[in-house]
């Protein structure tokens, strides 16, 4: 590839799932009453290899969220050259059983067809990209993980929508 | 700006009915969708000059289209409000915004309620509507459309915040 061709790569390169990521964050924080009693850390990519368990609360596991994606679709939106791009999201809330219900329920206030995101890597000129919508499917479903955690049994909650955004080409 | 694309299931209709009612009650439908066109009638003004092609100008602007709804026992379109029969004028809104604001706002006339009902399916009515300028003056989309959405919580259709997002218990 010539130096001229490489020139007109963007220097950031559309990356989707770390731009979503960054806005599923955003959204979170924007709780600062419920959730962090039950989450102390923001949404994360990968589960955590040891538990939560901040100091002075003993034995007490704290829970924590991790994130999912999975490129469903990307279609060409119009002749103007930009994408839409589908992503199947699914937010895993770990935590005891009684936590993990919390998350839940708190996961399904923040994030429902109502729901906005906010691109941090929106450009301002193109407006690219742009949040078109957050279609959950379904509601928040709750099922005992594999994993146990200072001998406590650990719990999931799970969220699953398919995330909708305007990319530029 | 650009590339301000914007959701149906944002995007009612709003009816307020004008006759035979007098000025009723501003209702807002949820509608499964809406289609309809804004028009012009098409004049033939061709003449030797025009050199074998065509040339028109135009007549009356018109509007016309069709909304289709589940019927909701609970709130009949044929009780008060909305008031919503065959040959009833009124002001329709037809939003085009998810932000809730600046719809197009053009009177009308019912022209045809239709109803159906299937065996594996909601009962469902929609209706076909023209325009009338008895009821309300056309008018376009105005003002400035910001972008969509806003804060976590925040009703981006700018009716109040997400059922929810209120009612979580603390603890």
């Amino acid at each position: 590839m010539s130096q001229a061709a490489l020139a007109t790569v963007p220097a950031i390169f559309d990356d989707v799932d770390n731009d979503t990521l960054a806005a599923i964050q955003a959204v979170w924080a924007s709780d600062n009453a419920y959730l962090p009693q039950y989450c102390p850390q923001p949404p994360r990519v990968q589960r955590l290899k040891e538990p939560i368990v901040p100091a002075g609360f003993g034995t007490t596991v704290k829970g924590y969220v991790g994130v999912e994606f999975v490129l469903e679709s990307r279609d060409l939106w119009d002749t103007g050259g930009t994408w839409r791009d589908v992503r199947r999201i699914t937010l895993k809330g770990y935590g005891v059983k009684a936590v993990a219900q919390a998350i839940g329920q708190g996961m399904l206030a923040l994030f429902n067809r109502l729901t906005v995101l906010s691109y941090p890597s929106t450009d301002p000129t193109t407006n690219l990209p742009r949040f078109y919508r957050w279609w959950p499917e379904g509601g928040v479903t709750l099922k005992e993980d594999d994993e146990v955690k200072v001998a406590q049994d650990i719990w999931r909650a799970e969220l699953v929508a398919l995330v909708t955004s305007i990319r530029p080409a | 700006m650009a590339n301000n694309f914007q959701r149906g299931d944002f995007l009612p209709v709003v009816w307020t009915p004008v006759l035979p009612v007098g000025a009723g009650t501003a209702s807002t439908l949820s509608i499964t969708g809406y289609d309809w066109e804004d028009m012009a009638t098409v004049i033939d003004v061709t003449g030797t000059i025009h050199q074998g092609r065509r040339a028109r100008i135009a007549g009356l602007a018109d509007a016309q289209g069709n909304i289709t709804l589940w019927f909701d026992l609970d709130s009949a379109p044929y009780n008060s409000p909305p008031v919503l029969r065959s040959g009833c004028l009124g002001l329709l809104q037809i939003q085009v915004s998810t932000l809730g604001t600046n719809p197009f706002q053009l009177g009308i006339i019912v022209e045809k309620m239709k109803w159906t009902s299937k065996i594996d399916s909601a009962l469902a009515w929609n209706f076909d509507w023209k325009e009338s300028v008895l009821a309300g003056a056309f008018a376009y989309p105005s003002g400035a459309f910001s972008t969509p959405g806003g804060p976590p919580g925040v009703n981006p259709q700018g009716s109040g915040t997400i059922p929810g997002t209120t009612t979580v218990p603390a603890g």
